[in-house]
């Protein structure tokens, strides 16, 4: 959802400082950015995570933008929203045991389980 | 001077993820979909579609495994960076795509990224953005593509 401009120092590679945020994502809204994403966060120091929450620092004199952690990355139960341990064989004996003989809620896995490959977050602020 | 593209100005695909990531239009998509190994066509007549309807009307086809679907992806699922005006390119990520549970039946050859700017969902409403080789056997186990770390797609100053 949200479109962000790297600012460099000096407008060469010697680092992000900040970003500036060009599209953001409504308070209320939510954003799943992948894995890679918050490591280049991470990596570029745009980007810090703690107390379930996950800030973007934008350029100074301008408020951060606050999300909350509502998930992360993991195998969930299409028809309870479980998070489920790793691995289909667990997933699926799930489904079965709890679920046989229940169409999946979920058009887009059929199986009645889905990996999200992404952060769910929430922006607060 | 050269004659150039500008940084902002570069790739077709770049504009469509653009739109997904800022619905606009209203309920535009991002759509990924896997094509079968029997009957593929070659890359020359593959290129030429314009439609997902277009890409699968010759003996091109989509996969039919039970646990199979084609992916949605909303504006909440991608993140947009400005042009990398340090590297002159675009960049364009999307999180890893995992078919869960897919029963053994057609082989995977190919990954099909598409734009689809009604969110109909209908092939005919949808224009294939790029191909990318992904050549499994489904067993019953989950199946991920797996995004490079660079994203699905780079635009560069040709």
């Amino acid at each position: 959802m949200p479109t962000f401009k790297r600012i460099f120092d000096n407008g060469v590679d010697a680092g992000v400082t900040h970003l500036e945020v060009v599209e953001e994502t409504p308070v209320g809204e939510e954003w799943h950015p992948s894995p890679r994403v918050i490591e280049k966060g991470f990596a570029e120091g745009w980007l810090a995570m703690g107390n379930g929450q996950a800030v973007i620092k934008t350029a100074d004199g301008e408020d951060d933008h606050v999300y909350d952690i509502l998930d992360t990355p993991g195998v969930f139960c299409s028809h309870c929203g479980l998070k489920l341990g790793g691995g289909n064989e667990i997933a699926q004996e799930h489904v079965a045991t709890n679920h046989d003989g229940e169409d999946s809620p979920d058009e887009q896995n059929p199986a009645g389980y889905r990996q999200d490959n992404f952060f769910r977050l929430e922006r607060v602020s | 001077m050269a004659n150039l593209v500008f940084n902002i100005a570069l790739g077709r695909v770049t504009q469509f993820y653009i739109n997904v990531d800022t619905n606009s239009p209203a309920g535009a998509e991002m759509t990924v979909g896997v094509l079968a190994t029997t009957g593929i066509e070659t890359d020359a007549v593959l290129r030429d579609t314009d439609t997902w309807s277009a890409l699968v009307a010759g003996t091109t086809n989509f996969v039919t495994n039970a646990g199979y679907a084609i992916k949605v992806l909303a504006g909440a699922d991608l993140t947009a960076f400005t042009p990398d005006d340090v590297n002159d390119r675009v960049d364009l990520d999307i999180p890893d795509q995992t078919w869960t549970g897919v029963a053994a039946g057609d082989g995977w050859n190919d990954v099909v990224t598409g734009y689809d700017p009604v969110g109909s969902q209908t092939l005919t409403d949808i224009i294939p953005m790029s191909i990318h080789d992904f050549v499994v056997t489904p067993d019953g186990s989950d199946i991920t593509a797996q995004i490079a770390a660079a994203g699905f797609y780079r635009a560069t100053p040709v």
